[in-house]
């Protein structure tokens, strides 16, 4: 074992296979996207030499902007959403005067694993105006508002496919918050107790802040799968009405496959990639930049 | 000492020696295995550059002599195919051609995996990669693709020489056969068809309502089902196409081509024509006409409200005449399709009649340029469309075959709809096309768009404006 870990030449050779497999499926793809962002590109033949103009394209175009604005929505949503109630659910039942925490946290992580198309196709459901839950619950209640959810050429559709999101990957949040919390030391709560703290004051002054790293990495999560949403959008309404749910993604995916223009559609993929790595970025550097001990 | 000191020497020395052979192990194994990574990324290579393939012949290439297997009495030979086989109503014709290929070509065999319904992208992607079935449906919008790449074979001296030429229609053959380089890439199996608006006689009946014939007449139904909480027409608009159907409705009282001719710069969103019948769509879709929901409602769930009673209109294809007969049953007779569009002003009923939504498309079945036996398979597939198109008669009661289906017989009863088109087609005009297949990609795409925004609830003012500047970018 010492001279396998001090023999550099066995360990490269190890780790080879695993680089040249990520080389092929993700570096190369990735630097190829890159280069034929600067093409006029059909996705068959070689394709022209444009510079920067599908970039400046982009940053000409209407449907850039609603899909950014789109993306943005979508992440801002599904931070609060996963964020917020998944620490609340983990807090929940990593107490242990909670009934049924145990089938509480089974519970939480369903919606995780089923298939995003299920998922839709229930929330379609719900969502129908006619005959979905939402409005008969309206009904119900005796009001008279009622929402064509899916079909608002406004913020209205892209919110309401965002919340499918948010419920679908909710439990994931949790699960990662739950594992961070268990990770703190009992004596910490044990101190608080001593000194009188409330369940409350305890999470918001213990728990909380000692969660700072993998609020962090839940931050980043939940940023860059908003910015990338596509799945959704897909099953639920196409980007529709018109282009009010388009993301990047599926602004990518109209580029190169409805319109052949293969070189415009790399151009949307650096532009959303820049991003992501950007907004990691900031996160990285503004949040939880020193490890909080007590 | 000197045999503890030996005794470790030698476990050294074996140490040192197992560790080389270790290391040579390794290194066979990993050499194996760069060799075999290097060779699939060569060989993907190859098959997705065009100038680099050596199996594709040069997509202008003239054909190659006959081949020895063109004979039926030759070996074995089994064909990929690629064609819609999902539903009851798609297996039925397939199983049905297949067999009488069999009787053609007893040395055949298919191996038919189901299309898949995604606009054709994953055929693209298998277009671009050199990747096809053997025979294939090739659809209109990618023809230029497919020709670039040598992907398919040029079947015009192959037909020249057939006889099946002689049983195909005339129209078809002066409409859908030769590309726009003046060959023939594919072979159609489907001549051109409509987009009927279909009512259901008794649920207009039941309320009380005149089945109009004029547009005022039209907004006058949807308003009195809309106050008796009935969907007069129930639409798939997460589709742009069925939005693109209604829209030729009105657009082609304007001019015979609809949305075709605003595609092709022919005519403009803003001229007065068009834009009367801009602003009497956008009117009926305020007024109710579609259910709510529309842009989020896919198309076995409105075509099911239709097919169960529930709506008084449907806005669909031909097929869909089949189904209706097994969804209605007996009471088949309450359903019909209106002999004229109502949407027109009282008095101009008859203007451009005769100009039905639809499309008389190009594509059908194309052969694989890496097909076995390539002269031999160009036969195979012109038989194979047209026993297709046949089977589609005999199965379904389609009568929309571009082949004669003189001396067959259909198992399904024509039902009284069908014998009213069969009837009625001569006098159909259909210079238009489906949303979709709009030559122009991208004013199809972002037409497609604006006519969901329609749907939506967007004004006819707005529409026109965007749809003019649309036409504009992409002329």
């Amino acid at each position: 074992m010492r001279n396998f870990k001090h023999n550099p030449t066995a360990t490269s050779l190890f780790v080879l296979p695993a680089i040249l497999t990520f080389s092929a499926v993700v570096t190369y793809p990735l630097i190829s996207t890159l280069l034929k962002s600067f093409y006029e590109w059909d996705g068959i033949t070689e394709g022209t030499f444009i510079g920067f103009d599908n970039f400046t394209r982009l940053f000409r175009d209407d449907l850039f902007y609603t899909s950014l604005r789109n993306g943005i929505i979508f992440a801002v949503i599904l931070t609060v959403f996963q964020l917020g109630l998944g620490t609340i659910m983990a807090l929940t039942i990593i107490n242990s005067k909670t009934f049924g925490r145990n089938a509480l946290r089974r519970a939480y992580f369903i919606p995780v694993v089923l298939s995003v198309t299920v998922v839709c196709q229930l929330w379609l459901s719900m969502y129908n105006p006619g005959y979905g839950l939402f409005n008969k619950l309206f009904e119900f209640a005796g009001l008279s508002y009622r929402q064509d959810w899916l079909s608002s050429m406004g913020v209205t559709s892209i919110i309401a496919v965002t919340m499918v999101a948010s419920w679908q990957s909710m439990g994931y949040q949790m699960a990662l918050i739950y594992a961070g919390a268990k990770s703190i030391p009992e004596h910490f709560y044990e101190a608080a107790k001593i000194d009188g703290a409330t369940t409350l004051q305890t999470h918001m002054k213990i728990t909380i802040p000692l969660l700072a790293e993998t609020y962090k990495i839940c931050l980043i999560f939940c940023i860059n799968a908003g910015l990338n949403a596509f799945a959704h959008m897909q099953i639920m309404t196409k980007g529709g009405p018109g282009t009010s749910t388009y993301s990047l993604t599926y602004m990518m995916t109209r580029s190169a496959f409805r319109l052949d223009e293969y070189g415009y559609g790399c151009a949307i993929a650096v532009t959303l990639v820049l991003q992501c790595l950007f907004v990691t970025l900031l996160i990285n550097r503004f949040i939880a930049r020193e490890r909080l001990t007590y | 000492m000197k045999t503890q000191l030996s005794h470790k020497l030698i476990l050294l020395r074996g140490n040192q020696n197992m560790s080389k052979n270790a290391r040579k192990s390794i290194y066979a194994i990993l050499s194996v295995m760069l060799v075999i990574l290097l060779a699939a990324c060569g060989s993907n290579n190859n098959a997705s550059s065009p100038s680099a393939s050596s199996d594709a012949p040069p997509a202008s290439s003239a054909s190659v002599e006959p081949s020895e297997s063109a004979s039926p009495d030759a070996e074995p030979v089994t064909y990929t195919l690629q064609i819609h086989y999902s539903t009851n109503d798609e297996k039925g014709p397939a199983d049905w051609a297949i067999a009488e290929m069999k009787k053609l070509y007893p040395n055949v065999t298919f191996e038919v995996t189901p299309q898949l319904n995604d606009n054709g992208e994953s055929l693209k992607a298998r277009i671009a990669t050199g990747d096809l079935p053997d025979f294939f449906n090739l659809s209109p919008q990618h023809f230029d693709s497919a020709i670039q790449t040598g992907s398919i074979l040029d079947l015009t001296s192959v037909w020249e020489q057939s006889d099946a030429k002689s049983r195909m229609s005339q129209n078809a053959i002066d409409t859908q056969l030769k590309y726009t380089d003046g060959k023939i890439w594919a072979i159609p199996g489907a001549g051109a068809g409509i987009d009927p608006l279909y009512y259901n006689k008794k649920v207009f009946a039941d309320n009380g309502v005149k089945v109009p014939t004029n547009y005022p007449e039209f907004l006058e139904a949807v308003k009195t089902f809309n106050s008796k909480g009935i969907v007069t027409i129930p639409i798939f608009a997460k589709e742009a196409w069925p939005i693109g159907a209604f829209f030729d409705m009105f657009a082609m009282r304007a001019h015979p081509k609809g949305m075709l001719a605003l595609s092709n710069g022919e005519i403009k969103a803003s001229d007065p024509a068009m834009a009367d019948a801009i602003h009497k769509m956008a009117e009926i879709i305020k007024a109710g006409v579609f259910q709510k929901g529309a842009t989020s409602t896919d198309y076995d769930t409105a075509r099911a409200m239709f097919h169960q009673g529930k709506a008084a209109m449907l806005v669909n294809g031909e097929w869909d005449i089949g189904e209706m007969v097994k969804s209605f049953g007996d009471d088949i007779g309450n359903i019909d399709f209106m002999d004229v569009y109502p949407t027109t002003d009282p008095g101009k009923e008859d203007l451009n009649k005769d100009y039905r939504p639809g499309a008389a498309e190009m594509g059908g079945i194309a052969v694989s340029a890496k097909a076995k036996n390539p002269e031999f398979a160009k036969q195979v597939a012109i038989a194979l469309a047209e026993k297709l198109a046949q089977g589609n008669f005999v199965k379904v009661g389609r009568i929309d075959s571009t082949f004669s289906v003189d001396g067959l017989t259909s198992e399904i009863e024509m039902p009284e709809m069908t014998k009213k088109l069969l009837a009625n087609k001569p006098s159909y005009k259909v210079e238009g096309t489906v949303e979709h297949s709009l030559p122009n990609k991208k004013f199809a795409t972002g037409f497609g768009e604006l006519l969901q925004k329609l749907v939506a609830g967007e004004s006819a003012e707005d529409f026109i404006k965007e749809v003019d500047k649309l036409q504009a970018e992409t002329r």
